[in-house]
């Protein structure tokens, strides 16, 4: 028993509690988002102390903290964190930071109600990655909804009602079928915690096909694996920066942890069986995401579009079942947080000044603005995947799972050879979108005027860029961190897939 | 046999307090303060007789006049009914506290607050009797003041709405009527014990189908259920406020009592059948309704289509026809009952706040902007509406998903399952349209209007009921165990 988790959960209410305090008078505006920087630069401090307190070597749940909450339905409260967790709490308080720090001056309205909803965003988010039992991660998983179509309603673009409610609409349908889910294993288990069921799992073994299907729907469609894409788009480019950096960095990689934590170890047979299936939605993805990306003239959409294709890199890796590609996935779940959400922060950064995300409003920024430029090429190098960045780790790794992987069938290889144009296509949409905006000749006055980065820009920059290299040099401390809890699963797979056979 | 008093009481006080608010007429402060003072009394009353009933462990029976059953008239408050008297007069309570925070000029008519304390007591009487032709007495009660109180109402419509109203009223009370004639043909009784012993004992009288289809058609038009549906929107959007209020949350749960003891007491060897009948025009009921509710341009109106979709979702419960889905249909019936009088108050009160007081969409776009308690207020009832945690609709749309996995029709539970997503679809998009969207050309948001005391309140209860849902779960658990048996609501009544 430790109670750390819940205190990492539920930290950011205290931020809540004394921004509505502060927020009691007029003006207090400055002291609202300080409020907010230190709560989340405390909570990022507890992840820490999570991190620290980890032990590598032990594949099951560290740290729970578990009591009857629900005894009539056999609900528990019960959190817990392991190697596939671990990476995902540390992003989530790092992102939410960023945030936090991103939206310092792009906010200027109902700056009260922001903060508040963005750390209650960030509950959210942990109880989502650290909830192990399915009942309370329902709750938290809807519960992220909330601020988040608030963030996108309140402080978005032109078309912010719209994509709002599209966004909510979207991944609220996803859930339903996900409830039933949840709600027929809890009756047939008469629990609802997560180690019970997997333990349990012979119980629901012959509707296991069609109960994957009810979680996969749900986690699809918020990854986005096509077809259930097309709610992403809309929101990003609506969204405020900071709600985009959040989204990406974080809310995606909920629908891939879904898969791990969820499908994997309760459906071993149906996700064997829909292992290649789901591989050709993750390449179509891969190949779809990038083609799209490259005709886009706003800045903000090709990225957003280039989220689909890294997440179907992301998706191939999971479906690999074997270690290299489920860490793989992982990790560069973890990237695609950091390289996305910079790239989504250098856009809004831009936009800030010049109220405009043309690529033909652009051209030449080099020359008025150096130092950002130098940066932003660091973060679009990592985010199609340069050796010695976090990306390419990430990828190979993936790559490499997938070329060995059982679960797709006598040829994988076919699946990696497709999945590599990927990495190519990428080189080509976030090339062509440097050079547009960065490079070349200065035709648009306006642009005279921009000015670089301030030191608040710096630091979110060099916080982004520390992580992207030192994943990029070295990744092993990472790959140790989910090493036992990763090859448990995936020898819990191969076994039960074994025997069935 | 004082314990048995108490069965009476939630009949008996608005009655008597009707007819003093009626003496009262012209004396405002009073009048009002009286009502209020009366409702509050008689909520406490009836809180006291479910304690009492659930203590008790069997059906508290009150006769009329010291006659025995069946001769005699009886009031019966088991864990059902006892808790149904608590639904209707809490949320009838938060009824008044809106009408008296109201701006309507409805209101301030002297009669206004005897007639709602009469369909308080028309509503807890047909809840309570234990005699199929006292249960009609008592509708009959309810459709006179349901009918008066919206043919007074500020809405040019109102007087259509209740025309419509009384005359499909009158189509049910042909059905009841017919309904009593034909059962006391074949069984020579009306009480709802010994006709429930009497039919369990011989299922055989030619006349018994007849009359079920009868009484099924009754309850259905209280309920406004499909196909007995078309008249609810217009009826509850012309009401005033505070009483479409009432009409729409805790009025229609009539038709669900009738539902639950027809299945439960008078025809159990008959209740696949009409389960069945149910589950049908409960989905069906949960599509269209979901359906037309996107598709309205009132809010009011929305949320009357709304309770067409809601209550599809209660009879599709009692259809399947487990002791879980029983339970659920309860739970589900009550926390319906508060959240959709907490959402139609709120759209009264965006509409009383319109330049224009209308609940068109046209009109109320925008006019939210400057009331952000409001705003909170009606996000927080759309995600109980649509069953999002940590609201009691929640609970409601987990108890009915589990208790479809334990039925056997799988078809049903997909249908509304996936239909389940309309709700949200509608409230959020009338909640986008209201708080975020710019008003139309000339609309404005005036300074004051009705009061929000009521519905903070009713929202209060449902987040509460949400996060301590077991109170509420645990009762509707006993009273559904206490369906399961009918015997011992029969030997309550007959004594054995």
């Amino acid at each position: 028993m430790s109670i750390i988790l819940s205190v990492l959960i539920f930290f950011p209410l205290v931020g809540v509690l004394l921004i509505l305090i502060a927020g009691r008078k007029e003006g207090r505006d400055e002291a609202i988002k300080w409020i907010a920087l230190g709560t989340s630069v405390i909570t990022l401090l507890i992840s820490v102390a999570v991190l620290i307190g980890f032990r590598n070597g032990f594949p099951g749940l560290q740290m729970v903290d578990r009591f009857d909450w629900i005894p009539f339905l056999n609900i528990q409260y019960f959190v817990g964190v392991d190697g596939i967790s671990i990476l995902m709490i540390l992003l989530t308080a790092f992102i939410s930071m960023i945030a936090i720090l991103a939206s310092w001056t792009a906010i200027d309205h109902q700056i009260k109600t922001y903060y508040i909803l963005m750390l209650l965003l960030e509950i959210g988010m942990m109880g989502v990655f650290l909830a192990q039992d399915l009942f309370l991660f329902y709750i938290f998983w809807e519960f992220t909804l909330i601020p988040m179509y608030f963030l996108i309603g309140m402080w978005g673009g032109q078309e912010r009602v719209y994509a709002s409610i599209k966004f909510f609409l979207y991944t609220m349908a996803g859930s339903l079928l996900m409830l039933l889910a949840i709600l027929y294993m809890g009756i047939t288990n008469n629990s609802f915690s997560v180690p019970d069921l997997i333990a349990g799992r012979d119980a629901f073994a012959s509707a296991q096909y069609v109960l994957f299907i009810g979680f996969a729907i749900a986690f699809a469609i918020k990854v986005p694996i096509f077809p259930f894409h097309s709610w992403l788009p809309d929101a990003h480019t609506q969204a405020p920066t900071a709600g985009s950096i959040v989204l990406a960095g974080v809310l995606l990689k909920m629908g891939t942890y879904g898969f791990i934590r969820f499908n994997l170890p309760l459906f071993p047979e149906a996700s064997f069986d829909y292992a290649p299936a789901i591989a050709v939605l993750a390449i179509i993805g891969i190949i779809y995401g990038a083609l799209v990306s490259f005709p886009q003239k706003d800045v903000k959409k090709l990225v957003a579009y280039s989220s689909i294709s890294h997440l179907g890199f992301v998706m191939l890796g999971i479906f690999s079942l074997n270690a290299a590609g489920i860490e793989g996935g992982i990790l560069q779940g973890v990237n695609h947080g950091l390289s996305t959400g910079a790239l989504f922060f250098l856009v809004g950064v831009i936009y800030e000044q010049r109220h405009t995300r043309e690529m033909s409003e652009f051209g030449g920024l080099w020359k008025v603005v150096p130092v950002f430029t130098a940066l932003s090429l660091v973060v679009v190098l990592s985010s199609m995947g340069l050796p010695g960045l976090n990306g390419f780790v990430g990828e190979f790794s993936i790559l490499l799972g997938s070329m060995g992987a059982y679960s797709l069938g006598g040829h994988p290889w076919i699946y990696t050879a497709f999945a590599t144009t990927g990495v190519i296509l990428a080189a080509v949409y976030l090339l062509w979108m440097f050079q547009n905006v960065f490079m070349g000749a200065l035709k648009n006055p306006k642009n005279e005027k921009l000015r670089d980065v301030n030191k608040r820009e710096l630091v979110i920059f060099i916080a982004f860029l520390i992580f992207i290299v030192w994943i990029g040099v070295q990744p092993s401390p990472y790959f140790n961190l989910m090493d036992s809890t990763v090859s448990t699963l995936v020898n819990d797979i191969s076994a039960t897939v074994l025997v069935g056979q | 046999m004082t314990m048995n008093l108490l069965v009476i009481l939630p009949v008996l006080i608005p009655l008597v307090g009707a007819v003093i608010a009626l003496l009262w007429r012209h004396k405002r402060p009073l009048r009002d303060a009286w009502t209020l003072a009366v409702m509050v009394v008689s909520m406490l009353a009836s809180f006291v007789l479910l304690a009492a009933v659930w203590q008790n462990g069997s059906p508290l029976v009150y006769q009329s006049g010291g006659w025995p059953a069946p001769f005699g008239i009886s009031l019966v408050a088991d864990m059902l009914s006892a808790l149904f008297v608590v639904m209707v007069q809490v949320v009838m309570v938060t009824g008044v506290i809106y009408a008296l925070g109201s701006k309507d000029t409805v209101v301030t008519y002297p009669a206004f607050f005897t007639f709602f304390l009469m369909l308080v007591t028309g509503l807890t009487g047909t809840i309570l009797t234990g005699d199929l032709f006292n249960l009609y007495v008592f509708a009959e009660l309810l459709v006179i003041s349901g009918t008066v109180l919206t043919a007074v109402s500020d809405d040019k419509f109102g007087t259509e709405a209740a025309y419509k109203y009384f005359y499909i009223s009158l189509l049910a009370s042909f059905f009841m009527l017919l309904a009593v004639g034909t059962l006391y043909v074949s069984y020579g009784t009306l009480n709802m014990a010994d006709l429930g012993a009497k039919v369990m004992a011989d299922g055989e009288r030619p006349l018994l189908w007849p009359g079920i289809a009868l009484l099924l058609a009754f309850f259905m038009v209280k309920s406004a259920a499909v196909p007995f549906h078309f008249w609810q929107p217009d009826f509850h959007a012309a009401a005033p406020t505070p009483v479409s209020a009432m009409l729409s949350s805790v009025v229609v749960k009539l038709g669900v009592y009738g539902f639950l003891r027809m299945t439960t007491l008078l025809f159990v060897a008959q209740a696949p059948t009409i389960r069945l009948i149910l589950l049908v025009a409960g989905v069906i009921g949960v599509v269209f309704g979901g359906l037309s509710a996107i598709g309205t341009h009132n809010v009011k109106r929305m949320l009357a289509y709304s309770t067409l979709a809601q209550v599809g979702f209660i009879l599709v419960a009692i259809g399947w026809g487990t002791q879980l889905s029983i339970m659920t249909a309860i739970v589900f019936a009550f926390n319906h009952s508060l959240i959709k009088a907490a959402m139609l108050m709120l759209a009264g009160y965006v509409a009383s706040r319109a330049s224009v007081k209308s609940a068109a969409f046209d009109i109320v776009t925008g006019v939210g902007k400057p009331l952000p308690l409001a705003g909170v207020l009606f996000f927080v009832g759309s995600l109980a509406l649509a069953g999002i945690p940590p609201t009691n609709g929640f609970v409601s749309k987990s108890l009915l998903f589990s208790s479809g996995i334990n039925s056997t029709f799988y078809w049903s539970l997909l249908l509304i399952g996936v239909t389940s997503i309309f709700t949200l679809m509608y409230t959020i998009r009338a909640f986008q349209r209201i708080w975020w969207l710019a008003p139309a050309e000339g609309i404005y948001t005036k300074p004051a209007g009705d009061n929000l005391a009521a519905p903070v309140l009713l929202l209060i209860m449902i987040v509460a009921l949400g996060i301590w849902a077991s109170p509420l779960v645990t009762a509707a658990q006993e009273a559904s165990a206490w369906l399961s048996d009918p015997s011992v609501y029969i030997q309550a009544v007959l004594g054995g």
